[in-house]
C-alpha cells in the first residue's frame, strides 16, 4: 500500500469521486489550472475537463452560492474555500442558506454541498488563514463539519463526505497537508460520518480530540506510556454531530478525562465534548473534566504560534496532573 | 346560533397589547364578514382589523380607548349557523386542531383547581421534599466516582475523612473505613507528621508584595479541623460566659487522691472533676447537652451524656469523646481519657470514639492559657473552655475587708444561644462552679 | 487643477424607463406591444385583479390572527404578473419574500403559500413538477444562487431560464454583486428582476446608491441592464419576455429594473408608511395604478367589464378562502419533525434524540 501524504490523499479522493459521479463538480478560487494553493486540487481539471473542475471570481459568497443553486439543479458541488478565516465573507451562503434548506424545505431539497477549507496554526500564514473556527459551524443546525487527523482517514471522510446527501465543512488541518504519511488504499473507502474513532487504546486517561490534536495526542499518549500511563486517543472526527457513545464509553473506562482542541477555550467543540461528560458520565469520574485549548486570544501573530498553540507537552502535563488528583 | 368571540391577535411581531382607537360597530349592529370592525393602536402603529365572521354585534367587551392584552376577547358576535361553527382565534388556534384545544383547555382549569387545593394545604402541612436533600454544610469533598462508590458500600460520606491531595475521599479511603481498623482515621501521611519543617513539598514563592513565603499543603487533621470549626462559627451564634471559681479545696482533693490514682497507672487531672461537674450541670439544664434541627425546628435532647475532650496531639486536633459520663467513676474517667490520648498518638483511635460526642470540654488551661471564646463542636450546643489555675488574691465572701491568697480556676462556657439563653448559661455555669468549688458535694450529686 | 479630469470618467448610461402603454391606458409605443393575443391579455389582466384579491385578503386575514408574516404586493401587480407571464413551466424561480403570488402562478399550491405565512413546514414543500425554491428572507441572497441555478441549467443543456427577484435595496448587498458578476462570468441563463418601489423598508432609493438607475448595475458586470415602467404590465411583459429569450438562447444573464410602487406598509409586522412617505406621493403613484390603466385599455376594446371582473373576484375570494382552510387543517408539527427535517440522512446522535421524543409522545 503506497504511503501517502494528506494532500495526496484528498487529491485521490476528489479525482476517484469526480470520476464515479459526473455531477460532482469541484472549484474555487485557483482550483482549475493552478491545482489549489496547496495543490489539493492538481491534475483535476486536466484529467477530468473544466466542466467539473474549474475556478471561480474571487468572491466566497459566490463561491458557495454557486454551489447552493447548483445543488437545486440536482449537481453534487465541492466549493473550496481557499482558506477558512474567508467563510465570514461566505457566513449567510454556509449557514443560513445551505444549511437551512432542506430544513425549510419540509425535507424534499437535499444540498449534497462538501465544502473543503484549508485551516489551522503552526503553519506561519498570515492573518485569517489559520483560525479554528470549527465551533462557529458545528453550532449550525443541518451541517456537518469533518476534520480528518491523518491521510487515510481524510481520503475515506471525503469521500463520505462527498456522497452525503447533507451539507458538509470539511476542514483539512494545513499541518497536516505534508507532515505526516500513511498507509491510505488505492480503493475508494468510506468513514461513517457520526462515529469517533479510538486512535489509540488505553486504560488511565482519555484523550479526546481532532484535527491536529490529534497527533500531538498521540506523541503524547507515548511519552506517558513511559510513565507507565496508559492514555487512549478518541478522534471526533466529525466534530458535529458529535458521537457521544465513543466518547462516554471511553470515558466511563479510565474515569479521567482531558479535552484537547486547537480553537480557543470560549465555547467551543471541547466545551460540547465537556458538557457530554459531565452530562452523561459524571459518576464515572475519578478526576475534573480536563481542558487543554489555546487561550482566548485572537489568533497569534505568526512569530510566536508556538507559544500559542497547545502542544505535547502541555497534554504530557496535563494527564500527570489528571492522573494524580 | 352560537356566540363568537373575537380575540386581539398580534398584529405586529411581538406585541402584546393594544388600545381600543375606535370601534366601527356598536352593540346591536349585524357586520359582514371582512367589514371594518375595529382599529387597534399600538406604540408601532394604527391597524385596522375586518370582523372574521358575519352576524350581530352582542357585546363590546373592551371599550374605546381601553387597552387590551393580545388573547383578550374584544367583542362577542352572534353568528348565525349551527353548521358552521365557527373558530376561536387566538394566537395559536391556526395550529391546534379542536380536540387539542379542548384538552388545553381542561388541563388548565385542572391545573388551577390543583393549585387552589395546594394553597389550602399549604398553610398545614409543609410539603414533603421528593428527593432526599444533601446535606452540604459541611462540604465533603469527592469526585462523582468516588460518590457512586460510596453509594454502593453503603457508606456516608461525611463520616469519611480524605487522604486525596486535595483533600478528596479516595476509594482508597472508603476501602479503608469499611475495612473497620478505622484506617480512615489514620490520616496523617508520614511526611506530613514534620509539621514543624516545610515539607519537600512546600513551595517557597515570593508574593506580589514581594513578602518571602512558603506554600504547604495542609494535611487532613488540619483540613478537617477547618472545615468543623468554619461550619461551627458560620452556623452557630456563639455566646460566651467568663467566670471563675475558688477551688482550693478541689485542688487539696486531687492531691490526696493522685497517689492512689497513680498506684492504678491513673494520671488523675482535674478533668475527670470537671466532666462530673459538667454532667451534674446538663442534667439540671438538659438544653446544653442537645442539638438543633432548624430544618425541623426541634431541639434534639440527648438523654446521654457523652462529653468530648479537645485533645491536642503532635497529630492535631482530636475531640474523643466519653460516653455516659454520669454513669462512671472518677478513676475510669481518668483512665478512659489516657486511653484515648495514647490511641491518638499510636494512630488506633476508633471511629466509635469520635461519634455520638453530645457536649465538649477543651483545655487550654494546662499549657497556661486563661479566658477564651470555645468554638461549640458541631452540632453540639455547648462546650466548656477550661483556663489555668493560679494563686490569685481573694475576697472572703463572708468578710470583704478580710482578702486571702486562693486558687482559682478561669471558666470559659461557649453556647448555641439559637438554643440557651443567656441567664440558662450563667445559671448553669453557676451549678458547675459550685460543684466544682467544694468536691464533697460532687461526691453526693455526681 | 488635476491633470486628468475626472468628469469624462463619471459615463453613467442614461436608461429611459420602457413604456408600452401610459397611465390613461393608451398605447404609447406601438412597436413594442407584446405578442399577445386578446385572451393573453385579459389572462394576464385577471392575474393582476387576482394578486389585488389576494392582497387585500391576507392583509385580513393576518389582521384576524389567521395568517402569520405578510409582505404586501397591492401596486406591484404589473411588475410581479407581467414578469411571471413571460416565464416558462420550468424556467426556475427564486423568489423573496413579496413574491408570493409569482410562486403561487408557477405552481405553488395557494394553502402552502398561506402555510408559509403561518409558519409551517409544509409550506416550504416545494411540489416535485414546479422549478423553485422557497421565498428568500435574506435580502438579495438569493443572487448567487441564481447563478449557481444559471450554470447548473446550462451544464443540464437546458434552455431554461432562473428568475430571481430582489428589490432595490436588495442591489447594495454585495451578494447582488456576486450574483449577477459569477452569472456574467459563465453567462448562465439567468434574468435578475428589481423590484424597485423606492424603499427598503424605509430608506428611499437615493439613499441605495450614487447610481443613476439600478439597471445600470449589469455595466459593471459586462450584462445589459433594462429598465421598465413596472406600473405598465405590457411594457413589463415585452422587457421580460426579451431578457427571457436573451438568456435563453445563451447570452448571459440581464438585470430588469421595474419601476413600482408598494401602496401598503413593508410588512403587516408593525410598519406606518407615513414615517417615511407622503400621502402626496402615495397618491400620484396610486393615479398610476397598474389595473386602472390595463382596466381602461381592455374596457376600451370590449375585452373586460364590471361584472366580469366581479365574477372573478368571486371566484378568487373562493380559492382562497378554500386555501386557508385547507391551511388551517394541516397537522400539528412536533419537535421530532424539526430534526427529522434537520439532515436528510439523520446522523445517529440525532435518531437517538427523536426515538425519545417520540417514546414520550406515545
Amino acid at each position: 500500500m503506497a504511503k501517502l501524504t494528506m494532500i495526496k490523499a484528498i487529491n485521490q479522493a476528489l479525482d476517484q469521486e469526480l470520476k464515479r459521479d459526473k455531477r460532482v463538480l469541484v472549484f474555487g478560487e485557483d482550483v482549475g489550472r493552478n491545482g489549489g494553493v496547496f495543490r489539493a486540487t492538481d491534475g483535476l481539471q486536466k484529467e477530468n475537463g473544466e466542466d467539473q473542475v474549474f475556478d471561480t471570481p474571487l468572491a466566497e459568497s459566490g463561491i458557495i452560492g454557486l454551489a447552493a443553486g447548483l445543488a437545486y439543479q440536482g449537481f453534487r458541488p465541492v466549493p473550496e474555500i481557499q482558506f477558512f478565516g474567508f467563510l465570514y465573507e461566505a457566513m449567510d451562503e454556509v449557514a443560513a442558506q445551505i444549511a437551512r434548506q432542506h430544513y425549510r424545505t419540509g425535507g424534499v431539497q437535499n444540498m449534497p454541498v462538501t465544502i473543503r477549507s484549508a485551516f489551522g496554526g503552526g503553519v506561519h500564514t498570515p492573518e485569517m488563514h489559520e483560525d479554528n473556527l470549527e465551533g462557529l459551524v458545528a453550532q449550525i443546525p443541518g451541517l456537518r463539519v469533518v476534520i480528518p487527523s491523518s491521510p487515510y482517514d481524510a481520503k475515506g471522510l471525503l469521500i463520505s463526505s462527498i456522497r452525503c446527501d447533507d451539507p458538509v465543512v470539511f476542514l483539512e488541518h494545513m499541518k497536516l497537508y505534508r507532515s505526516m504519511r500513511e498507509e491510505v488504499p488505492e480503493q475508494e473507502y468510506t468513514i461513517p460520518l457520526d462515529k469517533a474513532d479510538v486512535k489509540r487504546e488505553g486504560s488511565d486517561i482519555t484523550l479526546v480530540s481532532y484535527g491536529y490534536m490529534v497527533q500531538e495526542c498521540l506523541k503524547a499518549a507515548d511519552e506517558l506510556e513511559q510513565d507507565g500511563i496508559s492514555a487512549e486517543v478518541v478522534d471526533l472526527r466529525t466534530v458535529s454531530p458529535i458521537d457521544e457513545d465513543t466518547i462516554l464509553e471511553s470515558v466511563k473506562k479510565t474515569g479521567k478525562v482531558i479535552v484537547v482542541q486547537e480553537a480557543q477555550d470560549q465555547a467551543g467543540v471541547g466545551g460540547q465534548v465537556s458538557s457530554i461528560i459531565a452530562e452523561k458520565a459524571i459518576l464515572s469520574l475519578d478526576a475534573p473534566v480536563a481542558r487543554i485549548s489555546a487561550p482566548d486570544s485572537v489568533y497569534a501573530f505568526s512569530a510566536a504560534e508556538e507559544d500559542w498553540m497547545p502542544n505535547k507537552a502541555d497534554i504530557v502535563k496535563k494527564a500527570k496532573e489528571i492522573v494524580n488528583f | 346560533m352560537s356566540i363568537y368571540k373575537f380575540k386581539l391577535p398580534d398584529v405586529g411581531e411581538g406585541m402584546a397589547e393594544g388600545t381600543i382607537g375606535k370601534w366601527h360597530v356598536k352593540e346591536g349592529d349585524t357586520i359582514k364578514k371582512d367589514a371594518d370592525l375595529v382599529q387597534i393602536e399600538n406604540d408601532k402603529s394604527v391597524e385596522e382589523i375586518p370582523s372574521p365572521v358575519e352576524g350581530k354585534v352582542t357585546k363590546i367587551v373592551v371599550p374605546e380607548g381601553e387597552t387590551a392584552d393580545v388573547g383578550d376577547t374584544l367583542v362577542e358576535i352572534q353568528t348565525a349557523g349551527d353548521t358552521e361553527e365557527p373558530k376561536e382565534i387566538d394566537a395559536d388556534s391556526t395550529k391546534d386542531d379542536s380536540t387539542a384545544k379542548t384538552e388545553k383547555k381542561t388541563s388548565k382549569a385542572k391545573t388551577q383547581a390543583e393549585s387552589t387545593v395546594s394553597k389550602q394545604t399549604a398553610a398545614k402541612n409543609i410539603p414533603s421534599k421528593s428527593f432526599t436533600p444533601q446535606d452540604h454544610s459541611l462540604p465533603v469533598l469527592a469526585m462523582p466516582s468516588v460518590r457512586a462508590y460510596a453509594r454502593d458500600k453503603g457508606v456516608k460520606l461525611t463520616e469519611v475523612t480524605g487522604t486525596g491531595n486535595h483533600g478528596q475521599i479516595t476509594k482508597q479511603d472508603i476501602d479503608s473505613f469499611l475495612s473497620g481498623n478505622t484506617a480512615s482515621q489514620k490520616i496523617v501521611p508520614a511526611q506530613d507528621l514534620n509539621e514543624q519543617k516545610p515539607s519537600a513539598s512546600a513551595k517557597a514563592t515570593v508574593n506580589n508584595n514581594g513578602v518571602h513565603e512558603h506554600h504547604e499543603k495542609m494535611d487532613s487533621v488540619r483540613l478537617a479541623t477547618a472545615k468543623s470549626v468554619a461550619r461551627s462559627v458560620q452556623e452557630i451564634p456563639h455566646v460566651t460566659m467568663f467566670d471563675e471559681v475558688v477551688v482550693d479545696k478541689l485542688w487539696d482533693h486531687r492531691k490526696k487522691f493522685k497517689e492512689k490514682a497513680a498506684a492504678q497507672d491513673i494520671h488523675l487531672t482535674f478533668l475527670p472533676y470537671i466532666i462530673k461537674a459538667l454532667a451534674v450541670a446538663v442534667k439540671e439544664y438538659p438544653v446544653l447537652n442537645a442539638s438543633l434541627d432548624m430544618d425541623k425546628r426541634e431541639i434534639i435532647y440527648k438523654d446521654d451524656i457523652n462529653v468530648g475532650i479537645a485533645t491536642d496531639t503532635d497529630r492535631g486536633l482530636f475531640m474523643p469523646n466519653i460516653k455516659h459520663v454520669d454513669q462512671k467513676s472518677m478513676f475510669e474517667i481518668a483512665k478512659e481519657i489516657q486511653k484515648n490520648t495514647k490511641a491518638i498518638e499510636d494512630g488506633t483511635l476508633s471511629n466509635d470514639s469520635m461519634q455520638n460526642g453530645t457536649i465538649a470540654i477543651t483545655n487550654i488551661g494546662s499549657i497556661g492559657g486563661g479566658y477564651f471564646t470555645p468554638i461549640i463542636n458541631y452540632p453540639e450546643v455547648a462546650i466548656l473552655g477550661i483556663g489555668r489555675i493560679e494563686n490569685q488574691p481573694v475576697v472572703d465572701p463572708a468578710d470583704s475587708e478580710n482578702v486571702t491568697v486562693g486558687k482559682v480556676m478561669k471558666l470559659s462556657l461557649s453556647v448555641d444561644h439559637r438554643a440557651i439563653d443567656g441567664a440558662t448559661g450563667q445559671k448553669a455555669l453557676n451549678r458547675i462552679k459550685e460543684l466544682l468549688a467544694d468536691p464533697e458535694l460532687l461526691l453526693m450529686e455526681g | 487643477m488635476s491633470k486628468i479630469d475626472l468628469n469624462q470618467y463619471m459615463n453613467q448610461p442614461d436608461i429611459q424607463p420602457i413604456q408600452v402603454m401610459n397611465e390613461k391606458g393608451e398605447i404609447v409605443n406601438q412597436d413594442l406591444f407584446p405578442d399577445l393575443t386578446d385572451d393573453q391579455l385579459v389572462d394576464l389582466f385577471k392575474k393582476m385583479v387576482w394578486e389585488r384579491v389576494l392582497d387585500e385578503r391576507s392583509t385580513k386575514l393576518n389582521r384576524q390572527g389567521r395568517l402569520g408574516f405578510y409582505a404586501p404586493t397591492a401596486g406591484e401587480e404589473a411588475s410581479e404578473m407581467g414578469t411571471t407571464y413571460a416565464m416558462d413551466k420550468n424556467d426556475f424561480l427564486l423568489p423573496a419574500y413579496r413574491d408570493i403570488p409569482q410562486l403561487i402562478q408557477h405552481g405553488l399550491p395557494m394553502y402552502k403559500a398561506f402555510l408559509w405565512s403561518i409558519g409551517h413546514y409544509m409550506g416550504g414543500q416545494i411540489p416535485e413538477d414546479v422549478q423553485a425554491v422557497p421565498p428568500q428572507i435574506v435580502v438579495a441572497s438569493a443572487s448567487v444562487q441564481t447563478a449557481g441555478v444559471g450554470l447548473g441549467l446550462k451544464k443540464n443543456g437546458s434552455t431554461n431560464v432562473a428568475y430571481m427577484y430582489t428589490g432595490d435595496g436588495g442591489t447594495s448587498e454585495g451578494d447582488f454583486y456576486e450574483g449577477i458578476n459569477f452569472a456574467g462570468v459563465y453567462k448562465v441563463p439567468a434574468v435578475f428582476f428589481v423590484q424597485n418601489n423606492g424603499y427598503a423598508i424605509s430608506v428611499p432609493r437615493k439613499h441605495q446608491t450614487a447610481a443613476k438607475s439600478l439597471a445600470q448595475k449589469g455595466v459593471a458586470v459586462g450584462i445589459p441592464g433594462i429598465q421598465v415602467d413596472g406600473m405598465d404590465a405590457l411594457a413589463v411583459y415585452t422587457v421580460a419576455k426579451a431578457a427571457r429569450e436573451w438568456a435563453s438562447q445563451g447570452n448571459g444573464p440581464v438585470v430588469v429594473e421595474t419601476l413600482t410602487y408598494r401602496y401598503g406598509p413593508h410588512t403587516l409586522s408593525g410598519d406606518d408608511p407615513r414615517r417615511y412617505r407622503t400621502a402626496d406621493q402615495e397618491e400620484n403613484w396610486h393615479e398610476k395604478d397598474p389595473l386602472i390603466r390595463f382596466r381602461t385599455y381592455l374596457d376600451h376594446k370590449g375585452l373586460w367589464n364590471e361584472d366580469m371582473e366581479k365574477d372573478w373576484e368571486a371566484q378568487v375570494n373562493k380559492e382562497i378562502d378554500e386555501a386557508i382552510e385547507k391551511a388551517e387543517n394541516a397537522p400539528k408539527q412536533t419537535v421530532a419533525d424539526f430534526y427529522k427535517l434537520t439532515y436528510s440522512q439523520t446522523p445517529a446522535s440525532i435518531q437517538k434524540k427523536i426515538d425519545e421524543l417520540e417514546k414520550e409522545e406515545n
